[in-house]
């Protein structure tokens, strides 16, 4: 990790004036010696005549950002206590103040050092107010920048199921659960969502009385059908190289992996195993896939080139894996193990060594996806009847609910910042 | 799109009931024949009498409702052990019946949906509930059945028939299954 801190920048959406900053403060020292680096962070003041703010209070945003880097550990200050910084060892502190005027809201953000009061990064934007989570998720990456030279997806985005009795629908949320809203809704079925990019999606739908693969829009809304035959298409994946798609289908008799390109051409079948051979991933490269197949017996997690030459298993405790997720770093894949009943996320190295199980939570853990930057993973927890999505730091701590419906599964991360 | 066979099929049936004396003859509703008879011409003394075996809708309606009955009688939903696709003696039993009914009545086509109950993942279920309808289609293929007719597709564990079942091994049990729709008649 790289503990740099580089002058000030200018990136902000609608920044108007960068107020004032040092040029440089070296924190390579200071940083080294946690973990984390220790952050205060003030809540904001409202100018004159400006009502406060009760929801999306943008220092509670930049305070959730900068601690779900891991980058940071933050510590919410009720007011500048030097005492207070000192026994936690905080050095840098972040304040601001904020005016609302009609739709619009102006914003200071300020970075400061604790032991000479100097100020490191500050923002001025100007956004209207239906924009504040934008502008606060820019600061936080700017920060991280900054301190760090490192980014963040905290403007990437979520897709999922919910299940609305007979029919089951799409949903779209910000990396955080913010901003839920409705994508796909028709009388019928609709599953396994997975990004194609930051704007397009393939997903499974019984439009036509059967599993069908759709590709969509979330800029036109439009959907077309991607891949049908008189038999199954399910959980289809993207490759995040060359937009290839490869999915499972029984359209030969027998559950198997396909691939083809984004427009469809060049299908291919890549497994013959006389096995069912389903839930593929790519590997972030694009050269190789993780699937599932029930060979030995049971279903384990195996790996194979991307054109199905050498396939191996890759899990061996448990007797029955399934939803692999290949991290966007390449070392690590996540899937859901079911023991005793209940699935946990594990993840293990692609060489097979390390297998460990990441989910604690109470309840029934399975469908892991990676975030962008492979630090965490998004799941889905079933207890009680009722299903919500959780993330989770991929070494199994600060597990945050997402979702609150009690409906909600099959969560895809996109692969964008 | 109905078929001329399955109606004429279902008049003989009909008609063998009334010559066994088995069924009630079916007359006319005349709450219904007010609906569906146009209105008498003004020039008409008497009311004309509406013969309801030459009312298409009527009898079309009865003939679709005494399918409904016998498929609600013959298809019925069979049943599979956990993780399983193999046919029980009890699934067979069914099975049996819904074959000698698919083979009185050859211009039904079917839809043979697998399901699942709701432990194990969505993806795999997905394989184990076609794998359920696969067997259905199998065992009827012994019986004639011809493919053409049957097809099959899985809703995985994504439409139970009890949810939320938590540690209850009777409800699971009733989501583990193979159902039948009616595609053509």
């Amino acid at each position: 990790m790289q503990r740099r801190l580089i002058g000030l920048m200018f990136l902000g959406m609608t920044l108007v004036s960068a107020l004032c900053a040092a040029d440089r403060v070296n924190l390579e020292v200071y940083a080294s010696k946690f973990d984390s680096i220790p952050v205060a962070i003030l809540k904001f003041k409202p100018g004159a005549s400006t009502t406060a703010l009760t929801q999306n209070e943008p220092w509670k945003i930049i305070a959730d950002d900068l601690a779900f880097t891991t980058r940071f550990s933050m510590y919410r200050a009720p007011r500048i206590d030097s005492v207070a910084f000192a026994q936690r060892n905080i050095a840098l502190y972040i304040d601001g103040d904020y005016t609302i005027v009609g739709d619009n809201i102006e914003l200071n953000c300020l970075l400061y050092e604790v032991g000479t009061k100097t100020l490191i990064l500050g923002k001025k934007y100007q956004a209207p107010l239906s924009d504040i989570r934008v502008v606060a998720h820019r600061y936080a990456a700017d920060i991280l920048s900054a301190i760090c030279n490192e980014r963040a997806p905290f403007f990437s985005k979520i897709i999922f199921v919910k299940d609305e009795g007979k029919t089951k629908t799409l949903w779209l949320m910000d990396y955080d659960g913010a901003n839920q809203r409705k994508v796909v809704s028709n009388e019928s079925i609709n599953i396994f969502p997975a990004f194609m990019d930051s704007t397009r999606f393939v997903w499974v739908s019984y439009l036509r009385g059967k599993p069908d693969i759709y590709k969509g829009s979330l800029i036109t809304g439009k959907s077309d059908i991607f891949s049908y035959s008189r038999y199954i298409q399910t959980s289809p994946t993207v490759s995040p190289i060359d937009g290839k798609v490869a999915f499972a289908s029984s359209r030969e008799g027998n559950m198997e992996i396909y691939t083809c390109d984004s427009d469809k051409s060049n299908l291919r079948r890549i497994t013959t195993s006389n096995a069912i051979d389903i839930s593929p991933t790519w590997s972030p490269n694009g050269g190789q896939l993780a699937f599932t197949s029930d060979r030995s017996g049971s279903p384990q997690i195996y790996i194979m080139d991307r054109d199905g030459s050498n396939p191996k298993r890759l899990t061996f405790e448990g007797d029955y894996q399934d939803g692999a997720s290949w991290g966007p770093k390449g070392d690590y894949i996540a899937y859901a193990s079911l023991q005793s009943g209940k699935f946990d996320v594990w993840t293990i190295k692609v060489d097979g060594t390390s297998a460990q199980q990441i989910t604690n939570v109470v309840g029934s853990n399975e469908y892991p996806c990676w975030s962008p930057d492979g630090t965490h993973l998004v799941f889905v927890c079933t207890r009680g009847g009722k299903s919500d999505i959780f993330s989770i730091r991929a070494n199994g701590t600060d597990v945050h609910q997402l979702t609150t419906s009690g409906n909600a599964k099959m969560p895809d991360w996109s692969l964008t910042y | 799109m109905k078929s001329r066979h399955l109606v004429f099929g279902l008049s003989l049936l009909l008609g063998l009931g009334l010559v066994v004396g088995c069924k009630p003859k079916v007359s006319p509703m005349p709450e219904k024949k007010a609906e569906v008879a146009p209105p008498a011409p003004a020039v008409v003394e008497k009311p004309t009498v509406v013969d309801t075996s030459d009312n298409a809708s009527f009898r079309e309606a009865q003939l679709a409702a005494e399918l409904e009955r016998m498929v609600r009688e013959n298809l019925l939903a069979v049943y599979f052990e956990y993780n399983s696709s193999k046919l029980t003696q009890e699934t067979v039993g069914n099975l049996g019946k819904a074959a000698k009914f698919l083979s009185d009545y050859p211009n039904l086509r079917i839809l043979v949906q697998g399901h699942c109950d709701e432990r194990g993942s969505s993806e795999y279920n997905m394989a184990l509930g076609e794998s359920r309808a696969r067997a259905v289609k199998e065992y009827f293929s012994t019986y004639g059945i011809q493919a053409h007719r049957l097809e099959v597709t899985s809703y995985g564990k994504e439409r139970p028939a009890t949810p939320n079942c938590g540690s209850d091994d009777a409800c699971h049990a009733k989501n583990r299954r193979a159902e039948f729709q009616v595609l053509a008649k």
